[in-house]
């Protein structure tokens, strides 16, 4: 569901000599269904922010709606909150416990008073929505690999059916395959579920590919809030806040400098190839 | 000169059923491999292919079930040559956090050159040029755990250094960074490697390998295929088959090359690949 | 939830007393809070509370930092001088009120055993307060060295401890993000019975268990790649060198201690010459 900030404040340790002012003045607002990314260096206020989302981090000053949640509001109904925004740490396997995968994800629905049976039921849905089966119902989550553990820890979160899906950088740490398999995942709940996305990532090319909206976060600030492929026309301004260029960006703003615009909304190496080869092909 | 050489090296990790029934699980089999003094040679391949089981084969941490490993011509199954193998053999991990065994970056450095008994003034001394070779020297009486990703995983690699190796080896000491920290890391090892050092980075990142010298692909504990990392690339099938993909800008040079166009199927930078593209778009 | 916590509660300072050696510091609190046991008048404790505002003086720390540790003892200080007060039944009767009898004895005793617990607290936070953990783990190892010939793990010991210290600040962080993880998967960690309450921290507890083998696991590699083999031939860099704030600080202590042990010492023969040296 939608989600719209207006001034969110939040400074760290305030009244100390420590204090951090890590959010000022932000104002965002989340379409409901979207696909935002949020990008930005560690310390820019990113996960900060984030944590927001599901009253992690309440609320200092400003307000926050997230699914006619008021969370500025003190009588916040956190469990109904928690239940419909699901959160994705990073590095969520860290997370499992349980002694067998099955429980584990059972866990979520059981803490909003699900019964044992109904629990399993939507357990066992989200466990086949990550792609996997009835095989490793009974395992151990500490003994299946990497990439199956966060795919493990990711159910445990859908279980609870959330309408909005908080990532914080949901591939860090995975191969190439496990990437994949996570992001195609994520983008799938978006497109067909059409649970709205919010995911913090470090990887532009993953952001270029998969973000409706990107929000670039620079020292507590929104500087960006831009559909990826205008956001990353801004080169000079991106690469002196040390963020990197997606490759397919790189080779069209290159293109775009010397006069050759290219149609469509264009994100993979095949969109670019194939544009490539149309406007070839018309020119001949 | 070869100065370290795998014969035939497997390695099997036992792992135990509910029943206690122990089983044999391949970490690697029957790899063969010479590394050259002064090369930057990468170890790809998705989690659990064995790449790190291979690295801990390099300096004593795990040690061959069958096969030999030998480290300018000592064995390491020969437990009396054990210190002057690793003396030789330098290695940095994943989590920069679990690599730190004291809490101020000076003393976490000499830790290896107090362990072999060097006088104090030379460990002094090591400790100054170690922190100088990873950009570190003026964050010596820093607490470590402050500090960046990438500024402790250097940290982790002047530790290394200060013991003097001959051979710097980087178990995904990249995978847990930021992109900003894994540039630092990655300038780092090629500018050891530049000034002499031996380098073996074990990465899933491709985008790492472009500059290695030799390209280990490792696939379900075998060594799928060795070579230049335009020879890796080349070989679709084989990325398609271990579940790595080359760089995008690799990508789209080659998908180009293929369609008839002239463009240096090699290319790996983005924005030369853009530059060449509106050349031949203008000559048509 | 824990960023808050401090560790070590170290003043960061470039004090006279933060220059002095930490062997030198440990051994004269040790000596400190021997010999605060062997003042028995309240003079003595008037020259105990001189050292102290002279080191504290000399130290830069603020003094609310030092009260803060006292404040932690409060209800210790507080029990001890009641019970001093009640189960003493020597020297005049001051109030004698149904099963409570009030002696002035009980009134000094308490008073100074008060004394001797506060001195004892400020003596050591002083320490702690001027002395990184680092040195401290350090400046243990080496005064424990010697116990090396009879098989005592000093540099183990010593080891542990600084390995406790620079993991100490990572597990917090962990246990904070794990927390906050099972708090979005609806744990409720604040309500509940007893029972309760202690099963809502398995799914904290079991993730930092885990989590606490793979870091000790790679802390291992990470070590034997660094060729450590336990203390037998290990240098060391950081060099421990008395200075003269050393020197000074020792002569200190020393006389105000011997002075307080000779006039513990002479307690028989001299009270009747300077009574009020005794009170």
């Amino acid at each position: 569901m939608s989600i719209t900030a207006q001034k969110l404040n939040f400074v760290y340790n305030a009244k100390s000599p420590f204090a951090k002012h890590a959010l000022k003045n932000v104002d965002l607002h989340v379409e409901s269904g979207e696909f935002v990314a949020i990008v930005g260096h560690t310390g820019s206020g990113k996960t900060t922010f984030v944590q927001h989302l599901n009253a992690l981090i309440r609320v200092q000053s400003g307000s926050l709606v997230v699914d006619n949640h008021d969370l500025s509001s003190k009588k916040l109904n956190l469990k109904a909150l928690r239940g419909s925004v699901g959160m994705v740490f990073q590095y969520p396997e860290y997370q499992l416990f349980a002694d067998t995968v099955l429980q584990d994800v059972c866990f979520g629905p059981k803490n909003f008073g699900v019964s044992k049976e109904q629990s399993e039921v939507l357990a066992k849905e989200a466990l086949a929505l990550v792609g996997l089966g009835e095989d490793v119902y009974n395992k151990s989550p500490f003994d299946l690999s990497g990439g199956e553990k966060r795919r493990v820890a990711l159910a445990g979160v859908l279980a609870m059916k959330p309408t909005t899906l908080v990532l914080d950088e949901p591939t860090a740490g995975l191969d190439p395959r496990g990437k994949k398999e996570i992001l195609s995942l994520v983008k799938r709940l978006n497109k067909e579920q059409g649970i709205t996305v919010v995911m913090v990532s470090h990887d532009m090319d993953e952001v270029f590919e998969n973000a409706d909206r990107v929000v670039v976060f620079k020292d507590g600030e929104i500087v960006y809030d831009l559909p990826p492929s205008q956001l990353f026309q801004n080169e000079q301004e991106l690469v002196a806040m040390n963020l990197e260029l997606p490759q397919m960006a790189r080779v069209l703003n290159v293109l775009r400098q010397n006069g050759i615009v290219l149609q469509g909304d264009l994100r993979t190496v095949d969109d670019v190839a194939n544009a490539l080869q149309n406007l070839k092909g018309g020119d001949c | 000169m070869d100065i370290i050489q795998l014969t035939n090296v497997s390695h099997y990790y036992k792992t135990y059923d509910e029943e206690g029934n122990s089983s044999k699980v391949v970490g690697v089999e029957n790899v063969s491999l010479s590394i050259k003094q002064g090369q930057f040679v990468a170890l790809v391949g998705h989690n659990g292919c064995g790449k790190s089981t291979l690295a801990k084969l390099l300096n004593g941490l795990l040690l061959p079930d069958t096969g030999k490993v030998e480290v300018f011509g000592m064995d390491t199954a020969d437990r009396s040559k054990i210190f002057e193998i690793r003396k030789n053999v330098g290695m940095v991990f994943q989590n920069p956090d679990n690599q730190m065994v004291e809490s101020i970056v000076e003393d976490d450095v000499a830790f290896g050159p107090e362990n072999l008994g060097i006088p104090q003034a030379e460990i002094v001394e090591r400790v100054q040029t170690a922190l100088q070779q990873v950009g570190m020297a003026d964050f010596a009486k820093r607490t470590a755990h402050k500090l960046s990703g990438g500024q402790k995983q250097r940290i982790a690699i002047a530790g290394a250094l200060a013991i003097r190796p001959n051979v710097l080896v980087l178990d995904e000491s990249t995978a847990m960074l930021d992109p900003l920290g894994r540039k630092e890391v990655l300038g780092v090892a090629k500018q050891l490697n530049q000034s002499g050092m031996t380098v073996v980075l074990i990465t899933h990142f491709m985008e790492e390998v472009l500059d290695a010298d030799l390209v280990v692909v490792m696939n379900e504990g075998h060594v799928a295929k060795t070579g230049t990392p335009m020879e890796i690339f080349n070989d679709e099938q084989l990325l398609a088959e271990v579940g790595l993909q080359a760089p995008r800008a690799v990508q789209l040079a080659k998908k180009l090359h293929k369609a008839g166009w002239d463009v240096d199927s090699n290319c790996t930078d983005a924005t030369q690949l853009g530059g060449k593209v509106c050349q031949l778009l203008r000559k048509n | 939830m824990f960023r808050d916590v401090t560790f070590g509660q170290y003043y960061p300072s470039n004090s006279f007393v933060h220059k002095m050696d930490a062997r030198v510091k440990l051994l004269l609190c040790i000596l400190f809070m021997v010999g605060i046991f062997f003042v028995t008048s309240f003079v003595g404790f008037l020259w105990v509370t001189l050292f102290l505002a002279l080191a504290i003086g000399f130290s830069k720390v603020p003094l609310k930092s030092i009260l803060k540790s006292v404040k932690g003892i409060v209800v210790l200080l507080v029990l001890t001088a009641l019970l001093n007060v009640f189960f003493t039944k020597t020297g005049n009767l001051l109030v004698d009120w149904w099963i409570f009898q009030i002696y002035d004895d009980g009134l000094i005793y308490a008073g100074k055993m008060f004394l001797r617990l506060v001195y004892l607290v400020v003596g050591s936070s002083l320490l702690t307060l001027t002395t990184t953990p680092v040195d401290l783990t350090h400046g243990m190892e080496s005064l424990l060295k010697p116990l090396r010939i009879i098989k005592f793990p000093a540099h183990e010991l010593a080891l542990i401890m600084s390995l406790t210290l620079s993991f100490i600040p990572s597990l917090i962080e962990e246990t904070d993000r794990i927390i906050r993880a099972q708090k979005a998967r609806g744990a409720d960690f604040d309500t509940g019975g007893l029972v309760q309450r202690a099963k809502a921290f398995v799914p904290i507890l079991i993730p930092l268990l885990v989590s606490g083998f793979r870091r000790a696991e790679e802390l291992a590699n990470a070590m034997n790649s660094r060729c450590y083999e336990g203390s037998t031939h290990r240098t060391k860099m950081r060099v421990q060198k008395l200075g003269w704030r050393d020197a000074v600080g020792i002569s200190v202590v020393v006389v105000v201690f011997s002075a307080i042990f000779v006039v513990h010492a002479t307690k028989g023969a001299w009270s009747n010459l300077v009574p009020w040296l005794y009170f």
